[in-house]
């Protein structure tokens, strides 16, 4: 299986040097810069994961998450956050089905070829 | 006052060191001022009768029959405390010694240490993970990587690097600022000012190798102009103001120096045609974390403690900096001591 990941984060280096990498591996990646854009790419690319920051202005990766949640298509959409924030930052936070993982930056390609199997499991990268 | 000489409490006050001494029937024999202020702190009066009524004010138990000495930390009415009691026999009768230390002080700094570091950690950790991947990119698929994608990845990662090297050194200044050690640190010299800005432009233009656009810097400075200035922290503020510019600017970057002397004391001034900063956010660039509200300024993984940093250093080196802006750019002077060794 191949697949279509949507990167959603703020720092443009962070989404051109993950897309890179994903290409790399066989995956096809969208790019969007910020909460509102990545939901809107959601609903209209329907991916097959998101790679979704947390701290992001406007609409942070928590409200983003709640508006996937609340539309029934979107909802099924496997999730992979991605932070740089510390651990117990997720500690207080209800963690919705649709989060699979958590992918902490800086990470190693392993870790992001564990978390998109785990968020994609019948993925073959 | 019998046991505790004026001289005594004296210096314990001097010691900022609350002392109380109670009697074996649990009376309050003595108090210093610095007890006093304590407890004027936590209660809104002064007004205690005995041991249990200082415990109780405290909020700690009375020290078990059993133990001679304790040491508690309490955290009465907001204040932070570390209390110490010790029986003691002097000429035959039983005391016991309170001693109060207010910690709250020191427990906030510590505080707002932690959140500096843990705000820059994260900071640290985003601008890592694009060098990361640029390296993995290089070492797992180097016949993969386009040749424009290479210079991409390699501008990126030295950007990435100068920025994070830039910050470490301002993690150690704040480490300073916070214990006030800072002066120790500072050491203000007679510098070349046009020489100092030409450095600081040259490790710009060095990191920004294969920024997207032309970036012209101008630097108008009149030739021997001395500043008495900390070269490597001046030199800093330098670097981060012009990567503001650049970074901040929709247009090509285009970045002016001039400086005039005014007495002992030379107005160095850096204009640029960025964004601005709306007028209802001016007065916050200076406050800890400011990032202003603009689309643009979310696109770059700022640390919002560069401008923060700045007005604290030059402070500690005698210098001022303002700052004024435009939607056509923003003007940055530097108020700082002239030198006429």
């Amino acid at each position: 299986m191949s697949a279509t990941i949507l990167i959603v984060d703020d720092n443009h280096l962070i989404r051109f040097t993950t897309s890179l990498l994903m290409k790399q591996v066989g995956l096809q990646s969208l790019q969007a810069s910020s909460g509102g854009e990545g939901l809107a790419m959601a609903k209209t690319s329907k991916p097959d994961a998101i790679l979704l920051d947390i701290m992001m202005p406007d609409m942070d990766g928590w409200e983003v998450l709640d508006a996937l949640n609340q539309d029934p298509d979107l909802a099924k959409i496997p999730v992979i956050l991605f932070s740089a924030l510390d651990q117990q930052t997720f500690a207080g936070h209800d963690m919705s089905p649709s989060i699979k993982t958590i992918l902490h930056k800086p990470f190693h390609l392993d870790q992001l070829l564990m978390a998109l199997r785990i968020a994609l499991p019948d993925l073959e990268v | 006052m019998a046991y505790l000489n004026e001289a005594f409490l004296d210096t314990l006050d001097q010691l900022d060191l609350g002392v109380a001494l109670v009697t074996g029937d649990d009376e309050l024999q003595s108090l210093n001022r610095t007890m006093r202020q304590l407890l004027l702190r936590i209660k809104g009066d002064d007004l205690v009768l005995s041991g249990s009524d200082l415990f109780v004010a405290f909020g700690i138990p009375p020290l078990a029959p059993e133990e001679n000495q304790d040491s508690r930390k309490c955290e009465p009415s907001g204040q932070v405390l570390r209390v110490n009691r010790k029986r003691m026999q002097v000429d035959g009768r039983n005391w016991l010694l309170v001693q109060a230390q207010d910690l709250t002080g020191e427990q906030q700094q510590a505080k707002s240490m932690n959140r500096q570091i843990s705000d820059l950690l994260f900071k640290v950790r985003s601008r890592i993970t694009p060098v990361q991947n640029a390296v993995t990119l290089f070492l797992k698929y180097p016949d993969a990587i386009a040749q424009r994608e290479a210079k991409d990845l390699f501008g990126i990662s030295y950007l990435e690097l100068w920025q994070l090297e830039r910050w470490l050194d301002n993690l150690r200044d704040f480490s300073l600022l916070n214990s006030g050690d800072i002066g120790k640190y500072i050491q203000p010299n007679d510098h070349d000012l046009k020489e100092l800005v030409d450095a600081a432009t040259n490790s710009l233009l060095q990191a920004i190798q294969t920024h997207d656009r032309p970036v012209q810097i101008r630097n108008n400075i009149p030739p021997d102009l001395h500043a008495f200035v900390d070269r490597e922290r001046l030199l800093r503020v330098l670097e981060g103001l012009l990567l503001n510019s650049v970074e901040y600017c929709k247009e090509e970057p285009l970045i002016v120096f001039s400086a005039q002397e005014r007495g002992d004391r030379i107005l160095l001034s850096i204009t640029d045609n960025g964004i601005g900063i709306n007028a209802e956010e001016q007065g916050l660039v200076f406050e800890y974390g400011f990032r202003a509200k603009h689309p643009l300024v979310h696109n770059v993984s700022g640390s919002g403690t560069d401008l923060w940093y700045s007005r604290q250093i030059l402070t500690r080196m005698d210098a001022r900096i303002e700052f004024t802006s435009s939607p056509q750019g923003s003007l940055f002077t530097l108020d700082v001591p002239a030198s006429h060794v």
